[in-house]
């Protein structure tokens, strides 16, 4: 099929939002499934169909989402009610907005990479991941699941952290 | 000017420590947190504020609150629309909260002349808009289109929150001029409800004459 000339294609515009917390694993389909469920859940299938939202790439903690011109505050506005990706609690916060892919991609930042740690809070075990800028992102693992907490280097003292098996904290 | 997420909840209710949602709320362009059950303190140049929210629909658990407040900020849940009159003209008390909870005429044009006289708050969870789905959040934003109607017209003023129990749930001032838009808040407006907290505090602290 011959492709249509560029005057008759739809004007697209890329938005770059930031996936909190970096860690997440989610391939672009599962980024595509939520992101679609929160735009026709906030405005419909219409509209839905009218932003044409769909996502492009993913490229570290960022991802890049095309949408049709003049629909990308909708996409944004859409993209802050994106709660989870698998079932598992996320956030994505639209950075910036362009015509091309190229100039988002010169605002992706790159990562700060944590290590993981072990800790001991209240004599049982937590595994974690300790960020070099002093954040901790501790998993709790019991029989119901896992659950993450969110702290940082100074709340250790008041969780009682007694012991720990790595370096950093 | 102050930028305030009024009545978050760390760890415990939350996932989250009062300390990292200061720096997030730091990244996320805020500048004054309230916090549930937090005393007051100031984490990476974020003020933390004490607050607590009073679910009892009844005048002796307002007026016990009230009593023992301190610096505390005091939100109470609204209920019925006596209920709401008279908290509103309790001093002390700066929220009115959980308004889309309430029956439609829980808060009337009398109460909004109330709430305008007595600089008293009315707290809108932007929260609601993220976590509901469906026709619970149409509800919401039909709530909060009427209270923004009744707010433009007897000048109220309004508070803002993420009722974040997370991180994750927190969301940059940007976001929610967004958020606010969907019922029709205007980007001032937003702006001007984010600044409520401090003339909230100064017009509770301000001494009161009986003759």
């Amino acid at each position: 099929m011959k492709p249509l000339p560029p005057t008759l294609r739809e004007n697209r515009r890329y938005v770059l939002a930031r996936i909190r917390p970096s860690t997440i694993v989610a391939d672009e389909r599962d980024w595509h499934i939520a992101i679609s469920e929160a735009v026709s859940s906030l405005y419909g299938d219409i509209t839905a169909a009218e932003i044409h939202a769909g996502t492009i790439r993913q490229e570290g903690a960022y991802l890049i989402i095309r949408c049709k011109r003049g629909w990308e505050d909708k996409l944004s506005t859409a993209l802050t009610t994106v709660r989870a990706v698998h079932q598992t609690p996320v956030h994505l916060q639209a950075i910036s907005t362009s015509g091309t892919i190229k100039a988002l991609k010169k605002k992706i930042r790159p990562v700060i990479t944590g290590d993981e740690v072990t800790c001991v809070i209240n004599g049982s075990d937590h595994s974690g991941i300790y960020y070099a800028d002093g954040n901790i992102d501790l998993i709790r693992r019991d029989m119901k699941g896992q659950e993450v907490v969110f702290l940082t280097k100074d709340d250790m003292e008041s969780f009682h952290a007694t012991t720990t098996k790595s370096d950093g904290i | 000017m102050t930028v305030t997420d009024v009545f978050i909840h760390p760890h415990p209710r939350g996932d989250s420590t009062i300390r990292r949602m200061a720096r997030t709320a730091r990244e996320c362009g805020f500048d004054t947190l309230v916090a549930i059950d937090q005393p007051p303190a100031e984490y990476n140049g974020v003020s933390i504020l004490k607050g607590i929210i009073v679910s009892e629909r009844t005048m002796k658990a307002v007026n016990a609150a009230v009593r023992k407040r301190g610096d505390t900020i005091v939100g109470v849940t609204a209920g019925e629309n006596s209920f709401n009159r008279s908290v509103i003209q309790t001093p002390g008390v700066a929220l009115l909260t959980g308004i889309c909870s309430t029956r439609r005429n829980a808060f009337d044009h009398v109460t909004a002349r109330f709430a305008a006289e007595k600089k008293v708050a009315v707290h809108l969870d932007i929260g609601m808009l993220i976590t509901c789905r469906g026709h619970t959040r149409q509800k919401v934003l039909t709530r909060y289109r009427e209270l923004l109607t009744l707010q433009r017209k007897y000048e109220f003023p309004f508070a803002l929150g993420s009722g974040a129990y997370s991180i994750l749930d927190q969301r940059s001032v940007r976001e929610m001029v967004q958020l606010c838009g969907l019922f029709g808040m205007e980007r001032d407006e937003t702006l001007a409800a984010l600044a409520t907290i401090p003339d909230l505090r100064l017009e509770s602290s301000s001494p009161r004459v009986v003759s």
